[in-house]
């Protein structure tokens, strides 16, 4: 439950400021002139803020489409990112946006519509299929009951037949998908680890199983799917937990629905892991055997190749090559 | 350790009692009274007296990372007298420059914005809490820990049908004494906050052994934290004595580290 509400005051009044401040009745309510009063202050602790995270809406003014990294990709050339949102529902120990923001205080820039706008005209100027990535800096679908954004942007795929948007997701918010008709160019991609892992790291997060069943009534429903097993995350038995995952998985998928499985190992740039491991230098996680080079903190090189293969081995006896793409260390 | 400031005796005399804080013997400068867990600081009327009484305490342990809270009385257009608030947001008159004190916990009290003056506030028009000091305490002590260590705590003294003229220091006493229950939740919250700050292993033992450089002690302390993260067992300085000097030490250390048990199932 949200018990602080900061508003910029430019968008106190914008109708979905106003919707949020209905669904939220009993939060403090504080005016900012731009949110970086409150979200960028050097003197926050993103792990104590964790705890109860505040919402801050706000206005965004440029850089609505970003190019996404190189190998951030699901087989299109040419591909983007959009952040309609920062930070995240779920507290998973991996995560990069630990170390990039000061603030676990979620923003939502609530002006639609400028987004619209640049995904239509990355859209138009682009000579190849785009594809777009919306949970980047936030899971796509775990807020949108309250920020209603996806079931905003899918209509403008619609009308494109050479765009395509991946909804990347640990959630089981999935009802404003199943109420429309599923679009072949929206790709619902689940991260998924292993049960053991999920416990251990991905904390508030919906169980593997409970993923997998929103899994199910999506494929079921007509949405292509994709899986992210990313970050895959090194512990003295991997082999075996995700080979018996791998399995556990694919039971559950109809290969035809599904549109992509990628795969990377755990992976961070330097400063963002710097961060991290002063907010949680208790954590196994950072304990393992990583690191640092070209200002990335990784797997030791042989051990991240070796996971690798064995992972994409596992995965090719399940699924076609053509759909697994291999991320690396570029966030 | 949590800092508390106030302004005035009057204000801060209600906790001493409550927590049996005693008085130091030796201090030049400022009243300050103490138990083992709290340490109140008498800093006078208004900001500058109140940042400088942040960095007379901060000053005293510069390493150490404590809560802070800023107790004491403010002014209100409507709220009632004795009514509290925790100020979600500190406005200083002056500068115009604000802070957002982080709250990651269940609120114990309305919060609100506060506005920190120079001078007495007697215009009650606006919705607004006004104090003296909390701008100047917010700007100092946030350069000590973060936001969400950082409070401020106002008992409403005078509004609009009881204006500051009738505040005394009785009236103080009373309406801080009735919302001490308040207060201790809140007290409570930052200590719950403070627990959670990382300390880390204990070095020093290493250090009487061997002498390590700036950068050594940094790797040292990062591999006891991996040592606490993978292993159950407390490290036994014993293990390691044989290692002549720190480089060979902090190998030793790694290696044992690298040896042990890397699983998930046991969170």
């Amino acid at each position: 439950m949200i018990q602080t509400l900061y508003i910029e005051q430019a968008v106190f009044d914008h109708p979905r400021s106003v919707m949020i401040r209905k669904r939220f009745p009993c939060a403090s309510v504080v005016t900012c002139e731009r949110y970086g009063e409150v979200f960028n202050p050097k003197a926050q602790n993103f792990r104590l803020q964790k705890q109860r995270p505040s919402l801050i809406l706000a206005e965004k003014f440029n850089k609505f489409v970003l190019e996404a990294p190189f190998s951030y990709n699901i087989g299109g050339q040419r591909n983007y990112y959009f952040s309609h949102m920062l930070n995240c529902i779920y507290d998973c120990r991996y995560c990069f946006l630990q170390g990039m923001y000061r603030s676990a205080n979620y923003v939502l820039f609530v002006n639609y519509e400028d987004f619209d706008a640049a995904i239509e005209q990355t859209i138009n100027e682009s000579t190849q299929p785009a594809y777009f990535f919306s949970g980047y800096d936030c899971d796509s679908l775990a807020m949108e009951p309250v920020t209603g954004f996806i079931k905003h942007t899918l209509p403008i795929f619609k009308k494109f037949d050479n765009a395509y948007i991946e909804l990347r997701t640990k959630s089981t918010q999935i009802r404003s998908l199943l109420e429309i008709d599923s679009m072949q160019n929206c790709i619902v991609a689940f991260s998924l680890s292993p049960d053991s892992l999920a416990v251990a790291l991905e904390h508030k997060a919906p169980s593997l199983s409970k993923r997998l069943e929103a899994l199910d009534k999506l494929q079921q429903a007509g949405w292509p799917i994709g899986l992210r097993f990313d970050p895959i995350i090194y512990c003295d038995n991997y082999q075996q937990i995700y080979g018996d995952f791998f399995e556990q998985v694919f039971s559950r998928i109809n290969k035809n629905q599904l549109h992509s499985v990628s795969l990377g190992t755990f992976r961070m740039p330097q400063g963002f892991y710097r961060n991290i491991i002063k907010l949680y230098p208790e954590e196994k996680l950072f304990s393992g055997p990583l690191a640092e080079s070209q200002m990335m903190v990784s797997y030791e090189a042989e051990l991240e190749q070796q996971m690798l293969n064995f992972c994409r081995d596992k995965l090719l006896k399940l699924m076609p090559e053509e759909k697994l793409f291999v991320c690396h260390d570029d966030i | 350790m949590l800092h508390i400031v106030a302004a005035l005796p009057c204000e801060a005399k209600p906790l001493i009692k409550q927590y049996r804080l005693n008085g130091r013997q030796v201090e030049n400068g400022f009243r300050i009274y103490e138990n083992k867990q709290i340490c109140l600081i008498i800093a006078g009327i208004g900001k500058c007296a109140a940042a400088a009484a942040c960095a007379y305490l901060q000053g005293a342990e510069p390493q150490k990372k404590h809560a802070w809270l800023n107790l004491g009385i403010a002014g209100h257009g409507h709220l009632n007298i004795g009514e509290v608030i925790m100020a979600h947001k500190i406005t200083d008159a002056t500068t115009g420059k604000s802070w957002y004190p982080a709250m990651p916990f269940k609120h114990p009290c309305p919060t609100a914005t506060l506005v920190s003056v120079d001078q007495v506030q007697t215009d009650y028009s606006a919705n607004i809490t006004y104090d003296m000091e909390a701008s100047g305490f917010y700007a100092m002590a946030s350069r000590f820990n973060s936001s969400e260590l950082v409070q401020v705590f106002k008992v409403i003294s005078d509004n609009h049908v009881n204006p500051v003229e009738q505040v005394s220091a009785q009236l103080t006493e009373q309406i801080i004494t009735a919302n001490l229950d308040i207060i201790e939740t809140l007290i409570q919250q930052l200590f719950k906050l403070e627990q959670q700050q990382q300390i880390s292993p204990e070095i020093k033992q290493f250090q009487q052994h061997w002498h390590f450089s700036v950068s050594q002690q940094h790797k040292l302390q990062r591999l006891l934290q991996r040592w606490q993260a993978r292993s159950k067992t407390v490290i036994n300085l014993a293990d390691f004595i044989d290692a002549k000097n720190s480089k060979i030490l902090l190998h030793t250390l790694e290696k044992k580290i690298m040896a042990l048990p890397m699983s998930f199932n046991d969170k």
